[in-house]
């Protein structure tokens, strides 16, 4: 990776919580809390972690769908936290969204014609009616529609269909970016892969740059290049797809790993099963947010937070048990 | 002896503008005791019908036209709503997917649990609220004497499915209904919650339908399989013959299509198309018009279940002509 | 528009929402409630009389006939010159009816209109823009409600003077509370959706997610609303004429015909009767059509 299409430093996502008739602060809730990390041109970067870890927010605050409390964003070498209203509107031809709910993400009144039209209407992209109907029919057929279906409606395409239809919108504007927030939970596993294979297909033909937010560990594992863990608002394991799933480091990430259930009657099951809930955002534990259900949490945990290290190369994690004091690499001998 | 429970040739049919049609048909299975069936098939398969079919919990404009339930050797189909109101609840449970919506958020938790051994059973009050936190620890409630006073909002969506369990448990069923009962919960969750069920089946010797969309919760949970597709069952055996020697190519399409954590894969296999909808299922094999081996015959005519081995059948052509 | 459904949401929630694809929308929506015909033919007969009151009227409604009165000076009972018979000062009570129709409709809609306009644009700021426009407005909103309208329109008239122009103005400038505030609750709700997420992403500019995307996703409940407000404020109309602040007299409205009919309605109950049969009526026929257009433009009911 050389230079980074998109760099994240601390991002930060509080939401005040407000009491009283005047509403009053009286705390945040940390959806996100001091993440950071870099995506390479044409790269997968893929965002996992259970609800509430932060990973939807992260993806929105990237494109200021949701305004970042704190953090620098850079893209292109740009700061996007310091682009004006206008100047942002423009930067969203460059960065674009799906969505997971292909059927909330398509506005139910617009044909797929429209739909689609509409950023090519936004941006000028297009001058005439006809060119907007050529490029539209161009789009369909590359996501896989058949372009004969353009003046029909949403509500006549299937679930999978759906989300091309979602996807061929966001690249209307030939973006550089797609922040894909679980596009395919809530589809079948066979419409699933459909989908996967599409968006792998777009990523070689398009050289496009995914960040890829899913909870489903198998599905993240098979589009990534690089996978973050989060927890908790903040990420906890940040490695090269393969290396995370060979050699997770996090307590985490290992019991993460081991819950998802392998479609193979035979596979050997050495499970960590966590114990209790996800605490609270709005109030975490102190030291590790991670250390009340960590198998492994010593006394350091209660205390202190871990610091975000890089332990191997493209390796990093925030964990104690890797500290340079304990030797920091424990990750050998496990 | 006789099966637990045995669907045979089961058809439920709902009405809609253009008349009955039939939601699942032929269906015929069995569960044991100590035993988990995975029901497994994807949206709009008729999984979700066939559970309901079972407890008698159709909506109003569903019916079963054909086929007979058996449990322990009585048939359920046409007894009347107060003879399977004795039964739902006390011999058969039923759990599902969401637990935020399947608790009523106005009352306490340990009321919500005695509601239903009330129902069944003469129980005092007190003894009810004992027997409460007893259920409540049997799943592994934490701070059981607390949490049965609780509201159930305060309770995470894996302690809320915890409590429809202990809910599900009260009368120490015969036969427990999941329906998706892990698909709304996070990974780590779902981990408990199977861990959880895997471990009252034993205990109890309670047979489980279990129904999924997930095949890996299938490989881990169950003992044998039935796969559905567009309402019929297209392939059912042990759950090592589905996964070893899956033979129907819909069953095959489907294993391919997942992403496998451990080996890496450039492309994943899919399987072409959608679904065939109810208005307009096709006349043949229901799955012909997606499947990459469907001849001319598959188009026009229906297969029968045919046996690949003593414990495994498949709806399928090509099964013919090849030996047992 | 929804006759091939193809969602993939179950074939349990296809069936569901039973679908006959050889009948319309419209053909299904009179066959489940045939009542809406009813209120569309009794609002179009409303519009009608309306338009052509000068035609359909066999006489001025303001003229005093000397045959219209009886010997003793009493109203004549209807007969075949008036088939309504006439009122305490002679003139056709048929007449009268069919003119005060122009009066009521007028009141009706246009102050519903005007409460439309302002309700809507208030709404749509407070569930759109939120923070302290949503507070103002709403706190605007709720003292409004608060208070009864008719004390609020009594008071306007009074300051800006009695006329069917200013009846209408101060009806519709003072009656959007209702508006704003179930506008305001759809902006709400529709904001949520993710496809105007998805247009915030686009890069689309907020005048035209408002204009595009959010309102014409709240027309339907908007509609059905000035419907079922153009019924009520013709008979806070009525109400307002028959306390004598409304339409003022000779103009027939069905209000002043009522307050007027009133005190002899012991030996002329004709004068009460067919002012009040026609206001009933045409309320009714906007309720019914109302409640019709809730039909039709809901979904989960009738597709």
């Amino acid at each position: 990776m050389s230079e980074p299409l998109l760099e994240v430093q601390d991002l930060k996502k509080w939401f005040p919580i407000r009491r009283g008739i005047f509403s009053r602060t009286v705390g945040n809730v940390r959806a996100v809390d001091g993440v950071s990390f870099a995506v390479g041109a044409g790269e997968t970067f893929g965002l996992v972690g259970e609800s509430g870890c932060g990973k939807s927010t992260t993806g929105r605050t990237l494109l200021r769908l949701i305004e970042p409390t704190g953090g620098k964003i850079t893209f292109e070498g740009r700061d996007v936290r310091k682009l004006s209203r206008t100047q942002m509107r423009a930067m969203r031809r460059q960065m674009q969204i799906v969505f997971q709910d292909p059927y909330g993400s398509l506005n139910p009144r617009y044909t797929v014609r429209q739909a689609i039209e509409e950023p090519l209407l936004i941006h000028g992209l297009a001058s005439s009616s006809a060119e907007r109907e050529r490029r539209v029919a161009e789009l369909m057929d590359t996501v896989g529609l058949s372009p004969s279906r353009m003046n029909r409606y949403p509500h006549e395409f299937s679930g999978g269909q759906r989300q091309r239809i979602g996807i061929a919108r966001a690249l209307a504007v030939s973006p550089k970016l797609i922040v894909a927030d679980e596009p395919v939970s809530a589809l079948d596993v066979s419409v699933q892969s459909q989908v996967l294979n599409l968006m792998d297909d777009l990523q070689k033909q398009l050289n496009l740059t995914y960040i890829f937010i899913a909870h489903d560990l198998s599905v993240v594992k098979h589009i990534s290049d690089r996978i973050g863990v989060m927890y908790l608002g903040k990420m906890v394991e940040l490695a090269e797809a393969d290396d995370l799933y060979a050699e997770p480091l996090h307590p985490y990430t290992q019991a993460l790993l081991s819950a998802v259930p392998v479609p193979d009657p035979d596979a050997k099951r050495d499970r960590i099963i966590l114990q209790g809930d996800l605490p609270s955002p709005a109030n975490p534990p102190q030291g590790c947010y991670f250390h009340p259900r960590c198998k492994d949490a010593m006394d350091v945990c209660r205390v202190k937070a871990p610091e975000w290290r890089e332990v191997k190369p493209g390796h990093h994690v925030a964990c104690h048990l890797y500290d340079e004091e304990r030797g920091g690499s424990t990750w050998q001998t496990s | 002896m006789d099966h637990l429970l045995e669907v045979k040739n089961l058809k439920t049919s709902f009405l809609t503008a253009n008349g009955y049609l039939p939601a699942i048909d032929d269906v015929s299975f069995h569960v044991d005791r100590g035993e988990t069936l995975g029901i497994v098939g994807e949206s709009g398969c008729g999984k979700s019908v066939t559970s309901l079919s079972v407890m008698q919990l159709l909506s109003a404009n569903g019916k079963i036209q054909e086929g007979t339930i058996a449990f322990n050797g009585r048939n359920l189909v046409g007894l009347s709503d107060g003879q399977m109101r004795k039964i739902r609840g006390k011999d058969i449970a039923m759990i599902f997917q969401e637990p935020m919506s399947s608790l009523n958020p106005v009352h306490k938790i340990g009321k919500q649990i005695a509601e239903s051994l009330k129902i069944h059973t003469n129980l005092s009050l007190g003894d009810g609220k004992r027997r409460a936190i007893e259920l409540l620890n049997l799943v592994g409630i934490p701070r059981a004497e607390q949490i049965v006073d609780e509201y159930p909002h305060r309770l995470s969506g894996g302690m809320r499915q915890r409590v429809m369990i202990a809910i599900a448990m009260a009368c120490d069923p015969q036969l427990l209904i999941a329906d998706e009962p892990t698909t709304a919960l996070d990974v780590t969750i779902q981990a408990q919650i199977l861990d959880l069920m895997r471990r009252l089946k034993q205990e109890r010797q309670m047979g489980i339908m279990l129904i999924t969309h997930d095949l890996g919760v299938v490989a881990e949970m169950c003992d044998r399989v039935v796969v559905m597709y567009a309402g019929k069952v297209v392939e059912q055996g042990a759950v090592r013959d589905i996964f070893r020697n899956p033979s129907h190519p819909y069953t095959i399409g489907l294993l391919n299509s997942i992403p496998k954590l451990k080996e890496r894969q450039e492309r994943l296999d899919s399987i072409p198309g959608t679904v065939p909808s109810i208005e307009l299922m096709p006349a043949g094999c229901r799955f012909a018009a997606r499947c990459p081996h469907a001849t001319t015959r598959c188009v026009t005519a229906e297969p029968g279940l045919l046996p690949v081995s003593e414990t495994h059948q498949v709806r399928c052509f090509l099964r013919e002509g090849v030996a047992v | 528009m929804a006759d091939v459904m193809m969602t993939p949401t179950g074939l349990e929630q296809r069936l569901a929402y039973p679908v006959k694809k050889s009948q319309s929308r419209l053909v299904r929506l009179l066959r489940a409630y045939p009542l809406v015909f009813v209120g569309g033919l009794l609002v179009a007969a409303l519009v009608f009389v309306a338009l052509f009151a000068p035609v359909l009227a066999p006489y001025n409604p303001d003229y005093q006939f000397p045959n219209g009165l009886a010997m003793n000076g009493a109203p004549l009972a209807p007969n075949h010159q008036f088939i309504m018979g006439t009122d305490d000062l002679g003139r056709d009570i048929y007449s009268r009816v069919l003119y005060g129709a122009r009066v009521s409709l007028e009141v009706g809609v246009f102050s519903s209109i005007i409460s439309l306009f302002i309700g809507t644009s208030l709404g749509i700021i407070a569930g759109y823009f939120g923070k302290w426009a949503d507070s103002v407005i709403m706190r605007i909103t709720d003292m409004m409600l608060a208070f009864p309208l008719i004390l609020f329109v009594v008071a306007l008239v009074a300051v800006i003077g009695q006329s069917v122009d200013n009846l209408f103005i101060a009806i519709g400038v003072l009656g959007w509370a209702t508006t704003a505030r179930i506008v305001r609750g759809q902006v709400l709700s529709v904001k949520e959706f993710e496809f105007v997420q998805a247009a915030k992403a686009l890069g689309s500019p907020n005048w035209r997610i408002l204009l595009r995307i959010i309102l014409p996703n709240i027309v339907a409940p908007v509609i059905v609303l000035t419907t079922l407000s153009i019924g009520n404020n013709m008979l806070l109309e009525s109400t307002l004429s028959f306390l004598g602040i409304g339409v003022a007299p000779p103009t027939p409205s069905w209000g002043n015909m009522l307050a007027e009919g009133q005190s002899i309605f012991e030996y002329a109950p004709w004068l009460l009767y067919y002012p009040g049969l026609a206001l009933l009526l045409a309320v009714l026929g906007f309720n019914l059509l109302g409640d019709g257009l809730r039909e039709l433009f809901n979904p989960r009911r009738v597709r």
